[in-house]
């Protein structure tokens, strides 16, 4: 299945990565960083709009740019190349509004079939992880690279 | 820039290298974001290890 997205370019260590989203609104320079949290080895999947005024970046905004299938296959491509790059890493989402975080939900939902054959899927609800189920309304997710194992 | 991954067989997209990228990878462009969840998971833990082997 191939998903239309965005070019991505990164960082040298691929914690942080640029797309430029074009729709309706014109186009939107976007962020994507996988923050270490307190947890050792686990990454905050943080996400926002560059200001282009004061340089700064914003994760409250919302673009309404008419491509919100695009941006999402868009990071779901860098969490494709993170957790390559760091393959023991778990990656930690929430959305910074419950809209957004049902939004996150949407897609991981959309990708399910495809996502599961290549990551550990973990939801919290109500401070309870789980192994993730759709139809649950998590408040946040988790996700790890499968590590393939060749048999000789 | 160089191009470093792009491997469709393998399901990893293209990604170029950016160096002026580099400026932010000690930096924490969403602190805010950050705060946040590292309090919601003061609350729920998290069940597995995550730490051992991984690459910080």
């Amino acid at each position: 299945m191939h998903l239309d997205r965005y070019p991505l370019k990164a960082g040298s260590l691929l914690n942080t990565f640029m797309f430029t989203s074009e729709g309706k609104n014109g186009n939107i320079n976007k962020v994507i960083q996988f923050q270490p949290m307190n947890i050792p080895g686990l990454f905050n999947l943080a996400f926002g709009d560059e200001n282009i005024l004061t340089g700064k970046f914003d994760d409250n905004v919302i673009t309404d740019n008419g491509d919100t299938e695009k941006v999402l296959a868009t990071v779901v491509a860098a969490i494709f190349a993170f957790s390559d790059y760091y393959p023991n890493a778990w990656i930690y989402a929430t959305g910074s509004t419950q809209s957004r975080t049902r939004l996150y939900q949407m897609g991981i939902n959309k990708y399910f079939d495809i996502a599961e054959t290549d990551f550990e899927i973990m939801g919290e609800y109500f401070n309870v992880w789980e192994i993730y189920r759709k139809g649950r309304q998590y408040q946040a997710f988790a996700v790890h690279r499968k590590i393939t194992k060749f048999e000789s | 820039m160089k191009i470093l991954l792009d491997t469709n067989k393998k399901k990893i997209p293209a990604v170029r290298i950016d160096p002026s990228l580099d400026k932010y990878e000690n930096v924490v462009l969403f602190p805010e974001k950050l705060e946040i969840a590292n309090k919601k998971l003061e609350k729920s833990g998290f069940p597995l290890n995550p730490g051992k082997n991984a690459k910080h």
